[in-house]
């Protein structure tokens, strides 16, 4: 029998052990300049580029990268849309100004409307995902074009959620954010610098007008981050998370999201028919002899 | 692979040493590539000798890198291996200890560490405990060591063990029985967890462990860790050096490639022992005698079920 006191008040002082953790922002931020580094300059290379999109993710990979590299070894490429909010511009404009990166400004609205002229009932949601893989298809000719890597600006949150398109936002070379909840990327952010409005401001992908990620997904990141951390990092079993306070409906909602999306989290599968089988048992690490 | 067996009768007072000037290579290999990694350890090796030491420790799997899965039999060395001929010449005059992939004739790979003195091979740790869970696959890459024996150098008599060897006290009580006074702990440890306060990273859970054992087992406890990154591994560094009773004697930096030297004081082996006689009255008959117990009731336990392994109920 559990005393329904002593219960409530274990339940209460881990969540609220969760709420008063903090990240090491000085070691992950060494970490994480050092991995943009070292993985760039092991391929033989100097420069990365990244879309900057204005929000908090890409602006906290900008400045990663401008330590790593040195501000003029990395390019921040702005890809508007005709129904992007102003705003969104504006804000990626002033991460390009204080990191002091290279820019270039690519309109998308040419292409995309000529696509969307033969599809013209076509829905937001394949808008927006056309519009980022169009913005992963530049990513990767200016990496090209400027002999660098492309840096996936993805974190952890959305990559758990699927929140994400794939071969479009969640393609890059290397993802220096991506075991990094959102909630764990507002503090880094803030940490290293990132202006305060661009921290604070509400996350949206804006691929469409008054889009924002908390109304479209229908919680907060406080809220999925809480969640996911006592069900990923703690390894807690559904009836456990129920224990802990946690709806149901909620949950459950949460498993779905994370099982139905895991194809986006990994390569394509090759069926198998040989002896040795690229993914399956020809296991090379990626930085073979790198 | 041969090793010299050393008689075990130099003692640390027999060395008359006072002091000790140790290496601490933070090497990021270059994954799967021995020519480039031989290259450096000597290079490391001989700025060691520059800088006086008598001692200088590579990370676990120093020769090859770690994340080596389909490479293991590319990057294997044996005994006659040029490469593992030229590394253990190059400790001429001083003691190096490296990481390395062994071959055996019969072509097992081993995750291995060989102890190098004077230009002589003298002893050849092979990993006993083979991480495989999580983001580890060791068990599927190599054959697990037999063996966790510590033997004699000229500086006095020592242990080495490699990374997860480290999470099984019984390695650390064999090595404190077997009469080493200084541990060596090789390791390739990726940083895992990057928070401040109750939920720490690993680097504070190596740092608990290592001051509890040069506590407990009254000997120094060295771990040499590797830096740099393979696949998204970050590995972390911060080498330290534990005096016997759990001071930190010496603390290289996170993340930072080079050679680390720093001078230990071999006599505070002794007046640690003085002040703390536990060690002596270690009683190694009656736990071996608990320990066959336990195994016999295991055994016995299983004999009863007919030989057929029970279904248990879990939590």
């Amino acid at each position: 029998m559990k005393a329904p006191g002593a219960h409530a008040a274990m339940v209460a002082r881990l969540r609220e052990g969760y709420r008063q953790r903090a990240i090491d922002t000085q070691l992950l931020r060494r970490v994480l300049v050092a991995f943009i580094r070292d993985e760039v300059q092991k391929v033989g290379l100097q420069r990365a580029v990244l879309g900057v999109s204005g929000g908090v993710d890409s602006a906290l990979v900008a400045w990663l990268a401008a330590e790593a590299l040195e501000p003029h070894n990395v390019r921040g490429v702005l890809m508007p849309y005709r129904t992007s909010d102003p705003q969104s511009s504006s804000d990626a404009e002033v991460v390009i100004q204080k990191t002091g990166i290279e820019s270039v400004r690519v309109d998308i609205t040419a292409q995309i409307d000529a696509y969307f002229g033969s599809f013209p009932e076509a829905p937001a949601v394949r808008r927006g995902n056309k519009m980022a893989r169009e913005r992963m298809s530049i990513l990767y000719d200016q990496s090209a074009e400027f002999s660098a890597l492309v840096l996936g600006t993805s974190n952890k949150t959305e990559l758990f959620l699927g929140y994400g398109t794939i071969h479009g936002d969640l393609a890059s070379a290397i993802n220096p954010i991506g075991d990094l909840y959102k909630t764990q990327v507002w503090a880094l952010a803030e940490a290293v610098g990132v202006p305060r409005r661009i921290v604070e401001k509400n996350p949206t992908a804006d691929l469409w007008a008054g889009q924002t990620d908390e109304a479209e997904l229908g919680f907060s990141y406080a809220q999925v981050d809480e969640l996911l951390h006592f069900m990923i990092e703690r390894r807690y079993r559904h009836d456990e998370l129920l224990d802990l306070g946690f709806e149901a409906g909620f949950v459950t909602r949460i498993e779905e999201l994370v099982t139905h999306s895991q194809y986006k989290r990994r390569m394509p599968l090759i069926a198998k028919v040989s002896g040795r089988s690229i993914t399956h048992d020809f296991l090379y690490p990626r930085d073979w002899k790198r | 692979m041969p090793t010299r067996t050393a008689k075990r009768t130099r003692t640390q007072e027999g060395t008359g040493l006072r002091s000790l000037r140790l290496g601490l290579a933070q090497l990021a290999p270059r994954l799967g590539d021995v020519p480039a990694n031989l290259d450096a350890h000597l290079e490391l090796v001989e700025a060691g000798r520059g800088q006086r030491a008598s001692l200088v420790l590579f990370p676990e799997l120093s020769m090859s890198g770690y994340q080596l899965r389909d490479l293991v039999p590319d990057v294997a060395l044996q005994g006659r291996s040029p490469e593992f001929v030229r590394l253990v010449a190059a400790s001429r005059g001083l003691c190096i200890g490296f990481g390395f992939v062994e071959e055996t004739a019969d072509h097992r790979f081993y995750n291995s560490y060989a102890f190098c003195e004077d230009g002589r091979l003298v002893h050849v740790h092979r990993k006993v405990y083979l991480p495989t869970y999580g983001l580890f696959e060791e068990g599927r890459l190599y054959a697990a060591g037999e063996h966790i024996r510590a033997f004699d150098t000229h500086l006095g008599r020592m242990g080495a063990m490699l990374c997860e060897d480290l999470w099984h006290p019984s390695t650390m009580y064999i090595l404190s029985q077997d009469g080493a006074q200084l541990v060596i702990t090789a390791s390739a440890s990726p940083l895992r967890g990057a928070d401040v306060g109750e939920e720490h990273s690993n680097i504070d859970v190596w740092e608990t462990a290592l001051k509890m054992y040069s506590q407990l087992f009254g000997c120094f406890m060295v771990l040499v860790n590797r830096v740099g990154f393979e696949d998204g591994l970050s590995f972390w560094g911060g080498s330290r050096v534990m005096a016997p009773g759990g001071r930190i004697s010496f603390e290289a930096p996170l993340l930072q490639p080079g050679l680390f030297t720093c001078e230990i004081d071999w006599r505070e082996l002794r007046r640690y022992r003085v002040s703390d006689p536990t060690h002596r009255s270690e009683r190694l008959d009656l736990t071996l005698a608990e320990l066959q117990r336990i195994q016999r009731e295991r055994a016995e336990s299983y004999a009863g079920r007919g030989g057929v392994a029970g279904l248990e109920d879990g939590a």
